[in-house]
């Protein structure tokens, strides 16, 4: 690429000769300095000079043209041509470029001034010469047309030379276009891998998430049974303590009861035959001394004989009944601890609801119409007397309800292997603090004396005891719906007697 | 006179008992019974007393100190198989009633507190039970005599047995000596 300075290269003006030699000689003292490596400042500091050298030239060859009189259009062209160079220059001497750069635009530069000098410099200045030798400028110019032509082979040269350097730096590009190609490709796969396995983490991370909610859910409920469970267990426990209890109690009280009960029959048998006997006597006063009379009179008259004597029924009538509601209380004790008789059957409980509903008829029939909605039933494995309890204890505590007239509906069904019975009434309904106790051995919400609490908790016992469940649903206001669930199979007849 | 022996740990139900009993007439099929009444509240002192004493019927009591009333029973129909027996109780469980009924072979089972009416009308129902019970022996022994399957002196050694129970049996002892009390 170094410019070497030839023959060729002559214009036949001196002083341009002259300068362009100079130019060749800075360029070609920049390319060795780029060639040995200097330092950047160096070769910057060459470059910059190189610029100025050209712009002098290059407006020296300007204003000569305009001293020797060229015509306008090859004065224009040939400005045209400098400045467009100029302004390549500018920008490489401005632009801090790397020494490739500077290199490269060196080899630009190089061509140009072959091209420049060879094209443009040697018609211009021929055509200063023959104007020198008296010709006009339009002769001079067509006669410089030949000197073009004979640089056509030199120019074709260059060009060769220029393509082929083109065709290697495009074969670098190429080259380089085809690595970044790889390189995208790979960045592109590697970013889809990355996408995929984020894709991947993101699902297993939902999944994972997923799976951990459920067991949460899972875990919830689990723990809501146990809750459940164990407040049942609670409940069973607590009426298996008051079921012995109650046995016991009941024992022992019963001694007692049992002999006031007789001492009160007799007592009734001694009163009505006193009773005759102070009528007698009364009838046969007439026939006694005046003075014992009055005595008499006087003595009943203290202690109200009259009033005694009516009184003392009643009041024998009022221990009976006082001590037939202990016997009831004992009874429902019994019933509590023991339920009764205990023998299993195949039973048909909507003859148990009917003949249940015509025993506590005397209850209902002031306070509730009554409906029946039986399913199909199958016979169900239980022990009847123990069934009907439940039902009686439900059914009169659905009458006691209800204050003044309203409804009572019962209604059966089966749910897979278990059967249901419910019982719904149009009563005043409970609290939820009340629906948590009721089957509590003892709670009442009836006036003293009117109930034992042992209605409810002795129906609990009974379908514990039969593997069965039962549900309240209540709305103050509203109503009660009971409903039991029996085992079809009679799950509780393996169980051993808890006695 | 029939004696009736009533057997409670409670006082207060004997007292009760006696006064309803000694009032009430003891009726059956038309018959009046006339009750003896003796009362125990140790049931060791009532089994003594069966020892020597034709008893028609015993009510007892199940649960007492000492002895319970299915072992009171038991005893009382080894020594007197023809006494009527009646367990009145406030609460028994199955096995006590299985016993009752199996070992004791009771009459009737009777719930306290008792219905006076029931209890009354219970035991002239198992004395005239027992009556004809009795009854139907004496003529069946009486036949067997006049077939000759039964002597004379076998049908007297019966009816001494009914009316001193143990009376017809002697315990021999080791060395040769009679033993006055059967001992179980």
């Amino acid at each position: 690429m170094a410019l070497v300075w030839s023959d060729e290269y002559v214009t036949g003006i001196p002083e341009i000769d002259v300068q362009h030699k100079a130019i060749f000689r800075e360029m070609g003292s920049l390319a060795m300095s780029l060639l040995q490596g200097k330092s950047d400042t160096d070769v910057q500091r060459e470059l910059k000079q190189l610029a100025v050298t050209l712009r002098e030239h290059i407006n020296y060859e300007e204003l000569m043209m305009f001293q020797e009189g060229c015509l306008p259009e090859v004065m224009w062209g040939h400005s045209e041509d400098h400045q467009l160079f100029l302004q390549h220059m500018q920008t490489a001497s401005d632009e801090l470029m790397t020494h490739d750069e500077i290199r490269a635009f060196l080899r630009y530069a190089v061509f140009w001034m072959r091209y420049h000098i060879l094209t443009i410099d040697k018609p211009v200045c021929y055509q200063f010469l023959a104007m020198r030798r008296g010709l006009s400028a339009e002769e001079a110019y067509s006669q410089s047309a030949a000197i073009v032509i004979e640089a056509v082979p030199l120019l074709l040269g260059g060009m060769h030379q220029t393509y082929s350097e083109l065709y290697d730096s495009q074969l670098r590009v190429v080259h380089q276009n085809s690595h970044l190609l790889e390189v995208q490709h790979k960045l592109k796969h590697t970013n889809q891998e990355l996408e995929e396995r984020v894709t991947r983490r993101t699902n297993e991370l939902t999944e994972a998430n997923r799976k951990l909610q459920g067991e949460y859910e899972k875990l919830q409920s689990l723990n809501q049974k146990l809750e459940s469970a164990q407040g049942q267990l609670l409940q069973s426990e607590k009426m298996a303590a008051i079921g012995q209890l109650a046995a016991g109690v009941a024992h022992e009280i019963n001694n007692p009861v049992g002999f006031v009960n007789a001492n009160l029959g007799t007592l009734k048998s001694y009163v009505e035959s006193l009773l005759s006997l102070i009528g007698t006597f009364e009838q046969v006063s007439d026939e006694l001394p005046i003075g014992v009379q009055k005595r008499l009179n006087e003595m009943k008259e203290n202690i109200e004989l009259d009033y005694v004597r009516q009184d003392i029924i009643e009041l024998l009538a009022e221990s009976a009944d006082g001590l037939d509601r202990v016997k009831q209380i004992v009874q429902d004790l019994k019933d509590f601890a023991r339920a009764g008789e205990s023998v299993w059957q195949d039973a048909d409980l909507h003859r148990g609801l009917d003949s249940t509903l015509n025993v506590v008829w005397n209850e209902l029939k002031y306070k509730a119409k009554v409906h029946k909605e039986y399913g199909d039933l199958p016979l169900v494995r239980c022990v009847p007397a123990q069934i009907n309890q439940v039902f009686m204890n439900i059914m009169i505590n659905a009458a006691h309800a209800i204050e003044s007239m309203g409804e009572i509906t019962l209604k059966t069904g089966t749910a897979g292997d278990e059967v249901w019975i419910s019982v719904t009434d149009t009563g005043k309904g409970m609290s939820e603090v009340v629906r948590k106790r009721i089957f509590e051995p003892f709670f009442t919400t009836k006036p003293v004396g009117q109930g034992t609490g042992l209605g409810l908790s002795l129906a609990y016992s009974i379908i514990q005891k039969h593997k069965g469940h039962i549900e309240v649903e209540s709305t103050e206001g509203v109503g009660t719906t009971f409903k039991i669930y029996l085992p079809i199979a009679g799950k509780g007849e393996q169980l051993p007697d808890s006695e | 006179m029939e004696k009736i022996l009533l057997v409670d740990d409670e006082p207060l139900i004997l007292k009760a008992l006696v006064r309803l009993l000694q009032r009430t007439p003891c009726l059956c099929d038309g018959r009046l019974f006339k009750l003896e009444l003796v009362t125990f509240t140790d049931p060791s002192k009532a089994l003594d007393y069966a020892r020597d004493h034709q008893v028609s019927l015993v009510l007892s009591d199940y649960r007492m100190p000492g002895m319970d009333g299915i072992e009171l029973l038991t005893a009382i129909k080894t020594l007197q198989p023809d006494t009527s027996r009646i367990i009145i109780s406030g609460y028994a469980d199955l096995n006590a009633l299985i016993n009752a009924i199996n070992r004791a072979h009771i009459y009737r089972f009777v719930a306290k507190p008792w219905n006076d009416y029931e209890l009354v009308s219970t035991i002239g129902q198992a004395l005239r039970h027992r009556q004809l019970m009795l009854e139907n022996q004496r003529l069946a022994d009486q036949e067997r005599v006049t077939l000759g399957q039964l002597s004379d002196s076998d049908l007297l050694v019966k009816q001494l047995e009914r009316e001193e129970p143990g009376i017809t049996k002697v315990n021999w002892a080791a060395d040769g000596s009679v033993m006055l009390d059967d001992e179980e």
